[in-house]
């Protein structure tokens, strides 16, 4: 590890400071080492590893479907999208098509999903700035719902290993169809709530506004992907610029920010969530008909190739290598998670910030340890 | 003075949005509350839920898919031959759970052929003894009794019967624009080429 | 025709074993009524078991606060750590003797009422700066020097908007402010109103509470100047804020409201019902709004409010005199 040593030279009144990995306000189990010149922080260094569970290593010793639980711990926040990456990249691998009423389903849970974690994100970082719990208890009252549908079709309320090689673990319930739009229509009104409650107000945007600019070129070079990277301006969505399953037939916008600061970042994803529901709409009303399910006893060999495969995670571009020596099991199964890159950022762009900015900082950057550590 | 006018305006519109922020928590303040008052209530779990690992053992078939499937060895089978009337039969001798490193992925319940596995509507699972849970005997029909002393195997089994995971449509419908049902999933898939190549990007109609 | 000594003593005694009694229901009732009143505000119910509707919550806590093991910091200096308390409590208080509770229940209504209210508060800065230093913990010292610096801010446009309504009086009592207000309370008087807004956000800086709570802000470093305290200590810091909020809403309501003035019901209700409504202004405004970081605050402070209180004085100061 290389010494940082601050512009000023070697300042010998600094003071280092413990944050972690036990706080209230680093969301999992991440160490940061603060160097402070007063309350201004002067160098900020993640420890991580304390989450690690050798999910890759334990990957070579599974078959393929047995890894699909794994994946769910991951992004804990987003199980599906998880689940949805490592099942692509199976498929990809097998070169192995599915009809379209699974992309649909898998379309429509994976962007609910989203909308899921990016309510936690948005709750949590108001949390942070000091907005005792209200926004975090209308964001999680608004979750529930989604959490209690997918709970009806999988049985499951954070890990749901829905996603099969070649289609869907359930099909979709009767009721699905209505209550999903009510949802939609349900959160159209609470994200207008959000914004009147904290996106314009003063108090926020005194907080929010011109803390952690994220440069562009910085974020590219640092491989920042999804909210982060598109509230720095720059126009990257897997979803549009390397469209997987059926999303380049729904009509969806990608809002980017302008300055890259934390503002920007919340108003990124507050605004994901409105496109989200655009597309849930879409597909829930062009849904055809057919079967979405698929059996699970596959005992397969896989050829020797290899693939990658990147998806649009709610943080970021989730990617799975998988290299297949023609065995049951995969030979090696890379996992290429977004906030591992978001955090990396993180020391850049808190130099010169109080301790409360920082913490704000952090918040905006919306990093699940699970992810990072696997 | 036209900064001046600037400030007062940006005050103004500060102290409005202040406003606008308290009328939306004094609406919920209102609106009806969304909490289930639990222990006191208590939720009914749907039929796709996954709780506790669960057994009829008269439908086993012993075909040790589930010991095979399951990603953290969480189940333990061994079985016996015996004769009886002159017919060889197979029998199990013990079929314990742990339900220590089960992660609940429901993958026993879906690949069972005989749905003799499921997975019951247990969420309250506490004890006090870690022996409790490290090795429940899934022949045992008072396995969970100890944990929940309202539990039956048969009412758990009867709830089951309502579970619709892994159960594929029996008659699609026709539709009018769909694509062909894809292949059969089949064992092996015959070897490919390289990956396919990854489509152009799409035209970019977004707004800022 | 003033009554004899031995009647004011006795009337004085009486009156204030009552508002001490009154002192500790309030503090009991307020940590309940805070909790429902965010609850509601989340969508939630709050305590809903201890009691009806979780009412008997308090007494539940309390006992638990005194069954809990005294802690005392190493190498914490012990006589200013163990005084802190009784610093933060004594004033907040003493500060009821001139909060005319009805028409005729004062413990005695001094004619310097509303002075000795202001001073007597200051006092409680003393206290949170003795928990800060005497916790020996470097977090807790920077917490009670956050506090100490935001409540000596805010007290210069408390007390400027104090002085309109002053001014506006004619007297420093407050039985006199409340029969100054017969006519109309001073509330709907324009260049009062802003007094009472520029008096509110000070006040609400002045308690400690969001959007002012840095010094016992969780998801900061530091844990606030009370960390060190444990048990029925930590209890005293937690009455004292809450008696400090009843103190500075009765003032707001003698004020600006009119006190104890409202026709049919008995005085003393309209005075509960008017300091209640006022907590529950703040209470509403604490679970909305997020908290404002620490330069932010000095520089509103000092930059806006100030000048604000100042020009609003200057300019009902000019139209008294026309």
């Amino acid at each position: 590890m290389t010494e940082i040593i601050a512009k000023e030279g070697l300042r010998s009144e600094e003071l280092i400071v413990n944050m972690g990995p036990q706080h209230p306000s680093t969301h999992g189990v991440l160490y940061l080492e603060l160097r402070l010149d007063g309350e201004i922080v002067v160098d900020c260094r993640p420890h991580i590893g304390y989450l690690h569970r050798s999910c890759e290593k334990i990957a070579e010793n599974r078959t393929y479907i047995q890894f699909v639980p794994f994946t769910d711990r991951l992004d804990y926040l987003g199980s599906m999208n998880n689940n949805l990456g490592y099942v692509l990249a199976v498929e990809k691998l097998l070169n192995l098509q599915v009809n379209a009423r699974v992309s649909y389903v898998r379309t429509i849970i994976a962007e609910l999903n989203r909308i899921a974690s990016h309510l936690v994100s948005l709750g949590t970082f108001a949390q942070d700035l000091g907005a005792y719990a209200t926004p975090m208890f209308y964001c999680f009252r608004d979750r529930e719902k989604i959490v209690e549908l997918f709970d009806e079709i999988c049985g499951g309320r954070l890990t749901y290993n829905y996603m099969r090689i070649g289609g869907v673990q359930t099909e979709l319930p009767a009721h699905a169809d209505k209550y999903i739009k009510d949802f939609i229509k349900y959160e159209r009104q609470k994200l207008q709530e959000y914004n009147e409650l904290l996106t314009y107000n003063a108090i926020f945007l005194s907080r929010t506004k011109k803390i952690g600019i994220l440069k562009p070129e910085v974020a590219i070079n640092y491989s920042v992907t999804g909210p982060m990277l598109r509230a720095s301006g720059v126009k990257w969505d897997v979803r549009k610029d390397e469209p997987y399953m059926l999303y380049d037939q729904f009509k969806f916008d990608v809002p980017i920010g302008k300055v890259g600061d934390s503002w920007d970042r919340f108003k990124v994803r507050l605004d994901e969530i409105g496109e989200s529901l655009k597309i849930v709409e879409q597909a829930i009303q062009g849904i055809p008909a057919g079967n979405a399910v698929a059996k699970v006893n596959k005992v397969f060999k896989a050829p020797p190739s290899e693939s990658y495969m990147r998806t649009e995670n709610p943080r970021g571009e989730l990617g799975f290598y998988l290299v297949s020596d023609g065995g049951l099991k995969p030979y090696r199964n890379k996992i290429r998670s977004p906030s591992f890159s978001n955090l990396a950022v993180l020391p850049s762009i808190v130099r010169g910030l109080n301790v409360s900015d920082m913490v704000c900082v952090l918040g905006s950057t919306d990093i699940v340890m699970g992810e990072i550590d696997r | 003075m036209e900064k001046i006018f600037r400030k007062i305006k940006n005050a103004y519109l500060g102290m409005i949005s202040l406003f606008i922020g308290m009328r939306v928590t004094i609406k919920n303040y209102f609106a009806p509350s969304v909490t289930l008052e639990y222990p006191i209530k208590k939720k009914k779990m749907a039929p796709n839920f996954r709780g506790m690992v669960d057994l009829k053992p008269e439908a086993c078939v012993i075909c040790y898919q589930c010991i095979k499937i399951c990603p953290v060895a969480a189940l333990d089978l061994t079985h016996k031959q015996m004769v009886a009337d002159g017919k060889k039969k197979n029998e199990i001798t013990k079929f314990t759970y742990n339900a220590e490193l089960c992660c609940f992925c429901g993958l026993c319940d879906e690949i069972c052929p005989t749905d003799a596995i499921f997975m019951n509507k247990m969420y309250e699972v506490s004890v006090y003894d870690h022996n409790q849970v490290m090795n429940i005997d899934l022949m045992n029909e008072n396995k969970y009794k100890h944990v929940d002393a309202n539990y039956s195997l048969a009412a758990e089994i009867k709830i089951n019967d309502l579970n619709t995971v892994g159960i594929i449509q029996k008659s699609p419908v026709a539709p009018v624009a769909a694509v062909a049902a894809a292949p059969a999933v089949s064992a092996v898939v015959s070897p490919t080429p390289a990956p396919e190549a990854p489509k152009p990007t799409s035209t970019n109609k977004e707004t800022a | 025709m003033i009554d004899p000594l031995s009647v004011q003593v006795r009337s004085m005694v009486i009156n204030s074993s009552v508002i001490l009694g009154f002192i500790s229901i309030s503090a009991m009732f307020l940590i309940w009524w805070e909790r429902k009143v965010s609850a509601h505000i989340q969508n939630r119910l709050g305590p809903m078991i201890v009691g009806w509707h979780g009412s008997l919550q308090s007494i539940a806590d309390t006992v638990k606060l005194l069954l809990k093991e005294n802690i005392v910091p190493a190498g914490a200096d012990k006589m200013i750590w163990w005084l802190a308390p009784f610093f933060v409590v004594v004033p907040s208080v003493m500060a009821f003797v001139t909060i005319p509770f009805a028409r005729n229940f004062v413990v005695h209504d001094l004619n310097v009422g509303i002075l000795f209210i202001t001073s007597i508060t200051s006092v409680c800065v003393l206290g949170i700066f003795m928990a800060g230093w005497g916790s020996n913990n470097k977090y807790s010292l920077l917490g009670g020097m956050r506090s100490a610096a935001q409540i000596i801010s805010y007290e210069v446009p408390l007390l400027l908007s104090v002085v309109v309504v002053i001014m506006e009086a004619g007297t420093l009592s407050m039985q006199g402010i409340i029969q100054a207000q017969e006519h109309g309370w001073f509330i709907l008087k324009p260049n009062l109103a802003i007094a009472f807004v520029i008096y509110f956000i000070s006040s609400t800086a002045e308690v400690n509470r969001v959007p002012f709570d840095i010094p016992e802000a969780e998801s900061e470093l530091g844990a606030g100047y009370h960390t060190e305290y444990t048990g029925m200590k930590f209890a005293m810091f937690f009455v004292a804020e809450y008696t400090n909020l009843f103190i500075v809403s009765a003032v707001a309501a003698t004020l600006f409201l009119g006190g104890w003035q409202g026709p049919f019901l008995p005085s003393v209700f309209w005075f509960l019902l008017k300091s209640y409504g006022i907590i529950f202004l703040s209470m509403w405004v604490r679970w909305t709004l997020p908290r404002v970081r620490m330069d932010q605050m000095m520089g509103f402070a000092w930059k806006f409010l100030t000048p604000v209180a100042l020009l609003n004085l200057l300019i009902s100061g000019w139209f008294m005199l026309r």
